[in-house]
């Protein structure tokens, strides 16, 4: 069963990526030759010609189309106009900075999440869980890279706890991850919050365990909150995906951060069309991997669910 | 980078040009960069750049991220003072044109590439052998120009030779970097890309892709050691972080800075850049075929006021030229029409229709505060009469309008076309050929008068005869109003306090010339 979900989600994946690439490639070919913005406004009409015929600009469409297929197949996104480099490997390069970014937030999202919505599902009306619920509702409100910079006002230039920006050390990714964190704990605590509090009032099963004298505490941590998991698990691949699929760009912007998010704003201020079309598959890829995985968690935490 | 930087900002050459003359001199100056190098010779300092470099092959980019980081690593044969602009020696003692199309040049002898191989007349040959390959598909081609390939006479003496007369060799020559040959060859371009090597005074640490690139000092630069011992190049494109960075003294230099954020910063350093942003008035058709319409709007524009407003203090007036008097060609003579807007009126009265209507096609973005300037001479002009369509294009679009590229040449212009054009060159040909010859890639003007001129110092070799043709070519676009000059930016920098530097002309950033108390 999980063998022929896995062959279907997969096969679909497949369709999503080569959708999504090919969807970037007609984009970006679609504004023409770039040849006139990559080169100096000062470039000769020879010049241009000269360099349309070196880059392939010049040869028809269908033909153009017809090679990138060819070669995309064999994992080959061409040379990066901008950095001289096999796109691939650019975008490659990129990805443990992207991977220490989302993981690190998504860690510290599931963590305090957890924590905060168990406490504002069991104080629920409470002025505790008043102020969890405005903070998470802030989180998911307010703009990222807004944040981020309030975060480096805060806590580089005034306390100078953390290097305003920079990548490579321990402290320079404190604030980006935290910038990054606040989006999915904000609507991760919401989750956790309403899932256990659905749990802890509805269930019959709770009822049970309270007539069975097991302590309150129990019943939250244990029993309300793994029930409620795989609607958790489920969020946060979402909100995981989100990250992924462009949110981190503003942070990664502001901190110098060498993630997926930066390198695709850089691809197209450069006019780096392969690295364009190099970046959107490996954020797909990574996508409907996150997706399938997604899934096949909520089986594991949920036996009811059946693939 | 504001606007146009990272793309405009160009190779010329090391500042504080050293050429030392007499053995004596020599040994003092080796001696005294040594003991300034024993005393600091821990000094670090960090510079802030936009974007990750293309690739640190000196030969391969155009673009200012690269540029910021191997100007301290590879040199040309000839520099370029800081603030002038004029030539000065480097890897070249001395240069003369033998006929107009060679210019031999001497070699300072003696110097090494970093990793010990030498510098000579072969590695002139080679340097632009390898630059000027179509196969290696340089976006430096700008660079070169004319300059076809060298030719050794002897060990320290080449022949630089240009397919035509050209007058602007030793120009050209302060741009191309000189290159190790053997190393080149043996490891390949891919390699010297991520690798490179060449005679200045830094040699590469690392480069975390993305993130930074360290550089150390050369201890066998032949100008003698660097007094800043390792450069950090970290990359923060956001401008508020790099100033926010420069206020925790993060960094030492911020190179990204809006004239509106310069303020902010410990201090502030500026100069005379090449950037005039102007608008090209349409003389073919339209309203601005009659000198008299091109008149008022020159009188119509308050540059002062867009200069302290728009720039915040950060440009100056423009002369009624594009240039400064860091171009040849440059004339010194050209006062442009003051801000008077009853003369204005005046004149469109007398060319017999009081409110022209006017396309004016702008964009977005490319160049610092270009949409304000823009929208103030829209406002200037409305002011005096005209009836201004204004449209702000994607750069793509607006690219199309500049320069129809020769395919169209009947395409119809804009009655008014922003731009900003900055001289990279050092000679006002290059722009006298794209905005005031009758083919001219960005031209819309239609005096016979003018392209006599224009024609006739493309031709002139003679640097004197040169200028003067230039001079009048110049004059006389300013007496017939074609453009609305508006400013000329000045390059600006945020510095720590610790640091102390010239800031140049042509936006290099070499660390040989900075100053830091540790």
């Amino acid at each position: 069963m999980v063998s022929r979900f896995l062959a279907r989600r997969i096969a679909l994946g497949v369709g999503v990526i080569a959708t999504a690439t090919l969807i970037a490639w007609l984009l970006v070919y679609a504004l023409g030759s770039p040849a006139n913005l990559m080169l100096p406004i000062s470039a000769t009409p020879a010049q241009v010609a000269r360099f349309s015929h070196q880059m392939g600009f010049d040869k028809p469409m269908p033909e153009r189309l017809g090679h990138f297929i060819e070669r995309a197949v064999h994992g080959d996104f061409g040379t990066s106009y901008w950095q001289s480099e096999p796109a691939v490997r650019v975008v490659v390069s990129r990805l443990p900075a992207e991977l220490l970014l989302i993981g690190g937030a998504m860690l510290v999202a599931y963590v305090l999440s957890l924590v905060l919505g168990v406490i504002a599902a069991r104080r629920a009306g409470g002025a505790l869980d008043r102020l969890i619920v405005a903070v998470s509702i802030v989180g998911v409100s307010m703009p990222a890279f807004w944040l981020a910079e309030l975060l480096i006002v805060a806590f580089a230039v005034h306390f100078r706890w953390f290097p305003v920006g920079g990548y490579g050390s321990f402290k320079a990714a404190i604030l980006p991850i935290l910038a990054t964190a606040a989006l999915p704990l904000g609507r991760l605590t919401q989750i956790v919050r309403s899932a256990v509090l659905d749990e802890q009032t509805n269930r019959v099963h709770i009822t049970s365990l309270r007539a069975r004298g097991v302590s309150e505490r129990r019943i939250l941590f244990v029993h309300a909150v793994r029930n409620a998991s795989a609607a958790i698990v489920t969020m946060g691949g979402w909100e995981m995906g989100r990250l992924l699929a462009g949110f981190t760009v503003t942070i990664e912007v502001v901190f110098g951060w060498p993630g997926l998010g930066h390198l695709a704003i850089d691809a197209i201020q450069q006019r780096d069309l392969p690295l364009i079309v190099a970046d959107v598959f490996f954020v797909s890829t990574v996508l409907v991997a996150l997706n399938i995985v997604v899934d096949l968690f909520r089986v594991l935490l949920d036996r009811r669910i059946v693939l | 980078m504001g606007g146009g930087r990272v793309f405009r900002l160009r190779v010329c050459g090391i500042g504080v040009g050293v050429a030392l003359a007499a053995g004596a001199t020599a040994t003092l100056a080796t001696h005294a960069s040594a003991s300034v190098e024993a005393r600091s010779a821990s000094t670090t300092i960090s510079i802030a750049i936009g974007s990750d470099p293309s690739g640190l092959d000196p030969q391969a980019y155009e673009d200012g991220n690269a540029l910021a980081v191997y100007d301290n690593i590879a040199e040309p044969l000839i520099t370029t003072d800081a603030v002038t602009n004029h030539l000065k020696p480097l890897l070249a003692t001395s240069w003369k044109y033998v006929n107009s199309k060679t210019l031999r040049v001497t070699l300072r002898s003696g110097v090494r590439f970093s990793n010990g191989e030498p510098f000579n007349a072969d590695a002139v040959v080679f340097s632009l052998k390898r630059l000027t390959n179509p196969k290696f598909a340089t976006q430096q081609s700008d660079f070169f120009g004319t300059i076809t390939h060298a030719k050794k006479i002897n060990a320290t003496t080449v022949d630089v030779i240009s397919s035509v007369a050209d007058a602007t060799i030793p120009q050209s020559l302060s741009l191309i970097m000189m290159v190790p040959p053997k190393y080149v060859t043996q490891k390949g371009a891919s390699y010297f890309n991520t690798h490179p090597v060449g005679t200045g005074p830094y040699v590469l640490g690392s480069w975390t892709r993305g993130a930074s690139i360290t550089l150390k000092a050369n201890s066998r630069y032949w100008g003698g050691a660097p007094s800043i011992a390792n450069v950090k190049f970290v990359i923060m494109p956001e401008a508020n972080v790099q100033l926010n960075a420069l206020k925790t003294g993060e960094v030492d230099l911020a190179t990204a800075l809006s004239p509106q954020q310069l303020p902010q910063a410990p201090k502030q350093l500026k100069v005379a850049g090449p950037e005039h942003p102007m608008i090209i008035l349409n003389q073919r058709s339209g309203p601005f075929a009659n000198r008299n319409v091109r008149l008022a709007a020159n009188y119509a524009v308050d540059r002062k006021t867009i200069a302290a407003k728009i720039y915040f203090g950060t440009a100056k007036p423009a002369m009624c030229e594009p240039f400064g008097l860091q171009t040849l060609g440059y004339n010194p003579k050209l006062k442009n029409y003051p801000y008077n807007p009853a003369k204005a009126k005046q004149l469109l009265a007398k060319s017999g229709n009081p409110h022209p209507t006017v396309t004016f096609i702008g964009e977005s973005g490319r160049w610092t505060n270009d949409l304000a300037a823009e929208q103030a001479v829209q406002g200037y002009l409305e002011a005096v009469g005209f009836k201004v369509k204004f449209q702000s294009l994607a750069f793509a679009s607006f690219l199309k309008q500049l320069l129809p590229n020769g395919n169209n040449p009947k395409m119809a212009r804009p009655d008014m076309l922003w731009t900003s054009t900055g001289d990279t060159t050092g000679d006002a040909d290059q722009k006298l050929q794209t905005f005031y010859a009758p083919k001219g890639a960005a031209a819309s003007v239609n005096d016979p008068v003018l392209f006599k001129l224009v024609a006739k110092e493309a031709a002139t070799i003679d640097r004197g005869k040169r200028t003067a043709v230039q001079q009048q070519a110049l004059a006389r676009a300013c007496q017939q109003a074609d453009f609305i000059y508006l400013v000329n930016n000045q390059n600006i920098y945020g510095a720590s306090t610790r640091l102390t530097w010239q800031p140049r002309y042509d936006e290099q950033i070499l660390v040989k010339a900075m100053k830091a108390a540790s």
